[in-house]
């Protein structure tokens, strides 16, 4: 992957942390929701129950491309996520999440148990959001971190009874086996109440397709 | 009955309900909450405040406005819904309750309110 698109800037800017799903970790007391997101070098699927607001458990898979000599990773997994701390102010929102998981871990060296940790920071208004997401997996012998930085802008307030419309910038930093690339992209978020649907394109022009639903 | 008698009975009996009227709290008549909610700023999010209310069996109705900051819950009536039920619900959806008020009027007519502002 090679830096030639005005957006990479974002991508410089994520470098230093986290990974593609910008859904929220833990949801609220007795929330279901699923998340399925597909980009060129990552397909990855999530389904989290969140007992509270505070913390969540969740199943997934994922598949991402690798740069290295370990191949492309497979991974099915079980996490468990916290809401480390939230800022609910007048008009505005901040988030910390943490979580850590394990599952079983295909690459190029064969199967075995992986794990995982990552992190996401984000602040949201209305009209402007933010998000930084770091998770890194990890096995015997080899590791695989993703990091994305997210900026969004809504051209008018959303509202609970009507569609939401976002413009999100996307830098995606990805490293493993010691080499490490970065692109960025940019995608129409809609949501209602219910639904979640990114669509757009990374910086090479291949889509970028990230549904989540409240189940 | 005298109707000399009928006529007093029926003088006290409306004075007797128009003095009870009088005194009975506001909240006693209210029906609806209005909640005013830190945090709200995520359509997608604040479905839990929409499913945590509508699970209660005294919820008529309920409606959130990201604009206003604002939980508008109007309930059944004869049924009640108390104050640190409602503030529980908020806190376990993840947000932080500043204020709330009873009042009579209904989501409709707080929502009819909120548009014309």
């Amino acid at each position: 992957m090679t830096l030639r698109f005005p957006l990479a800037a974002l991508a410089i800017l994520a470098a230093a942390f986290a990974t593609a799903p910008q859904a929220r970790p833990v949801s609220y007391a007795d929330g279901h929701i699923l998340l399925i997101e597909r980009q060129n070098d990552l397909e990855l699927w999530r389904y989290t129950y969140s007992p509270s607001f505070r913390w969540s458990l969740s199943a997934g898979g994922l598949n991402a491309d690798a740069l290295g000599a370990t191949g492309s990773l497979e991974v099915d997994y079980l996490r468990t996520a916290r809401l480390l701390k939230r800022w609910n102010f007048h008009a505005a929102q901040a988030n910390a999440f943490g979580w850590v998981g394990l599952g079983r871990a295909r690459t190029a060296n064969g199967v075995e148990t992986g794990r995982h940790a990552g992190i996401q920071l984000d602040y949201e208004t209305t009209r402007v959001y933010t998000s930084l997401v770091s998770e890194l997996h990890e096995g015997d012998g080899w590791s695989h971190r993703f990091d994305t930085l997210s900026l969004g802008w809504a051209p008018y307030p959303h509202e609970v009874d009507r569609l939401a419309t976002w413009v999100v910038l996307k830098g995606m930093s990805t490293s493993n086996d010691g080499q490490s690339g970065l692109k960025a992209g940019a995608v129409l978020r809609l949501f209602t109440t219910s639904w979640w649907l990114e669509l757009g394109a990374d910086q090479d022009g291949q889509p970028i397709v990230n549904l989540m639903m409240n189940l | 009955m005298n109707p000399t008698i009928r006529s007093i009975l029926t003088s006290t009996i409306l004075c007797c309900c128009a003095a009870l009227f009088s005194i009975l709290p506001a909240s006693a008549l209210a029906n609806s909450l209005r909640i005013e909610v830190n945090g709200l700023v995520c359509s997608f999010c604040a479905d839990g405040i929409l499913n945590a209310f509508e699970k209660q069996p005294a919820v008529e109705d309920v409606f959130v406005s990201l604009k206003d900051r604002l939980v508008a819950v109007q309930l059944k009536d004869g049924q009640a819904l108390s104050d640190e039920t409602a503030r529980q619900l908020l806190i376990d959806a993840g947000y932080t309750v500043v204020g709330m008020q009873r009042t009579e009027a209904t989501v409709a007519e707080i929502k009819a309110e909120l548009s014309r502002d």
